[in-house]
């Protein structure tokens, strides 16, 4: 028989003598994941929420009244021709109120009548890869006769930026203490484990196992529990998820939530890891006391 | 095969155990160790397996020396001698099969050998029509005898057993202590610590009588008192 085959069948014949103990072991785990799981869901919602400010980084550009079709065009150019410019759109002032009435969806109706005097300016809309070109495109035109105003979220930009970055910091250190958290947990349930089994260790050693044979099983053990708290978590977690993010489509549609599709698998696979991980590292160190021949 | 030389042992808190112990077993010797609670009897057997290192002197098993052997190697001399308690130390979660086989699993042996083998031991003792049972299901004596099945499954060359008669009536003390003899005659080294004074008696075999540590006396053939000629001597114990 190979030791490892029967460090497996050993692990799972451990399991199926102390279900409780061993489902108190995997809830336990599953607890402390989840509260990770959690928070990689939101560092990733974060993240994506980040990445969607930015690629908002835009600028308008208000015309005055009245600009010439020809001028309007040699200005367009010169911006298009600015590095860092991605895309550049004539709106005109019609567009706009078209837009500010789809914006309104049902309620529409309150823009009757403003046809006549619409108080929407045309505008050129300017979309940039970096927020340095912002500057460079606000620079360009700040002087132009044709321009009457320059509207761009540059500060604003810059305040999510700095907030999503610190966020981000603050979720990995957390998710590291959690972490520590989880294998403190882990490392207890299986002590209590390995309390138990004082005895059966005890005989072992007498019988002459040597200290992997010990060893394995326990750490097998600890994995599977742990991995199983891991499925657990990654498992309800995605439930709440799926039921959140379709409550916000409802409600907050304009928030960009990634669907569970997009995140379940990394997630899950960094929660289980971690897991295993956790599993492994708590059932080592629980069992140290024990393994002095 | 096992060798004592000037063996003493001290625990914790002054307590001494072993004091200046000389003794030598042979191949194949049945030995008693008796002697009152705390003569040290345990602290013996247990330097034998070595669970406990001499405070001063050796113990030598098979011509090795014990404090010299690495962690590594402990469960290598301990596969080569098997241990019988007073208190059995059944898993309670496995049966008597599954109890003498795990002596073998943990050793890593083929499954069809385990399986041989543990039948083998078990019927030795006289326990193959009860190999499903649990301990809890087991009389006393059938549970001395599986503990005394896993001590021996490994076909060691030297049985150890710390009072093996201790939780057993003395009709089946005596039984056990038959299948114990009857394993020596078999060419394995044993040696067995009890108070049991009419089977030591019966048996007739080495005697070795340890008092506060130190051995008082070592007679061949005799029984708990030292040679039978003298046991109207009526020493007190």
């Amino acid at each position: 028989m190979s030791l490892f085959g029967y460090c497996l069948r050993e692990a799972r014949k451990s399991i199926g003598r102390n279900p409780f103990l061993s489902i108190a072991t995997v809830f336990t785990a599953a607890i402390a994941l989840l509260v990770l799981a959690t928070f990689l869901l939101g560092a990733a919602n974060l993240q994506n929420l980040a990445e969607f400010v930015e690629r908002q980084v835009n600028v308008a550009i208000f015309l005055r009244d009245g600009v010439a079709p020809a001028d309007r065009d040699s200005l367009k150019a010169n911006v298009a021709g600015i590095a860092g410019v991605e895309e550049i759109t004539f709106v005109s002032r019609e567009t706009a109120l078209q837009r500010l009435r789809d914006k309104f969806g049902e309620n529409a109706a309150l823009l009757d009548g403003i046809d006549e005097f619409n108080p929407l300016r045309d505008s050129l809309e300017v979309r940039v890869g970096s927020a340095a070109a912002v500057d460079l495109v606000a620079e360009a035109v700040k002087a132009s006769p044709l321009v009457d105003e320059i509207s761009y979220g540059k500060e604003l930009v810059a305040r999510l930026v700095s907030v999503t970055r610190a966020l981000r910091l603050g979720i990995l250190g957390l998710a590291g203490l959690l972490g520590l958290a989880t294998l403190f947990l882990i490392q207890n349930s299986i002590r209590l484990s390995v309390f138990a089994r004082r005895e059966e260790i005890s005989i072992m050693r007498l019988v002459g196992a040597t200290d992997s044979v010990i060893r394995w099983p326990l750490v097998f053990e600890g994995i599977v529990l742990a991995a199983g708290g891991a499925l657990v978590a990654t498992l309800a977690v995605g439930v709440v998820y799926q039921w959140l993010w379709q409550a916000m489509g409802r409600n907050l549609a304009f928030l960009p939530v990634l669907p569970l599709a997009a995140v379940l698998g990394r997630v899950g696979g960094v929660v289980v890891l971690t897991g295993v991980v956790i599993g492994a590292a708590g059932a080592l160190l629980a069992m140290r006391r024990w393994l002095r021949v | 095969m096992i060798e004592f030389r000037n063996v003493s042992k001290v625990y914790d808190h002054n307590i001494r155990a072993l004091a200046g112990v000389d003794f030598r077993v042979g191949k194949g010797e049945f030995v008693f160790v008796v002697g009152p609670s705390g003569a040290g009897k345990s602290t013996m057997l247990r330097m034998v397996y070595r669970e406990e290192l001499p405070s001063e002197g050796q113990v030598f098993v098979e011509g090795r020396d014990l404090a010299r052997l690495r962690a590594a190697s402990v469960p290598y001399l301990r596969r080569g001698i098997g241990v019988v308690f007073q208190d059995f130390k059944l898993l309670p979660s496995r049966t008597t099969f599954e109890n003498v086989a795990f002596a073998l699993e943990v050793t890593g042996a083929r499954s069809y050998e385990i399986k041989r083998r543990t039948t083998q031991a078990l019927e030795l003792v006289g326990l193959r029509g009860r190999q499903r049972a649990y301990p809890h299901e087991l009389s006393g004596g059938e549970q001395q005898r599986t503990s005394l099945a896993r001590a021996v499954v490994n076909s060691p060359k030297i049985l150890v057993a710390d009072e093996p008669t201790g939780n057993l009536d003395p009709q089946t003390g005596r039984q056990l202590m038959q299948y114990l003899h009857n394993i020596s005659l078999m060419g394995t080294t044993v040696l067995v610590a009890t108070h049991a004074r009419s089977i030591v008696d019966e048996f007739q075999c080495r005697v070795v009588r340890l008092e506060r540590g130190r051995i008082v006396r070592d007679d061949q053939r005799a029984g708990y008192f030292g040679p039978l000629s003298a046991c109207a001597d009526g020493e007190e114990v």
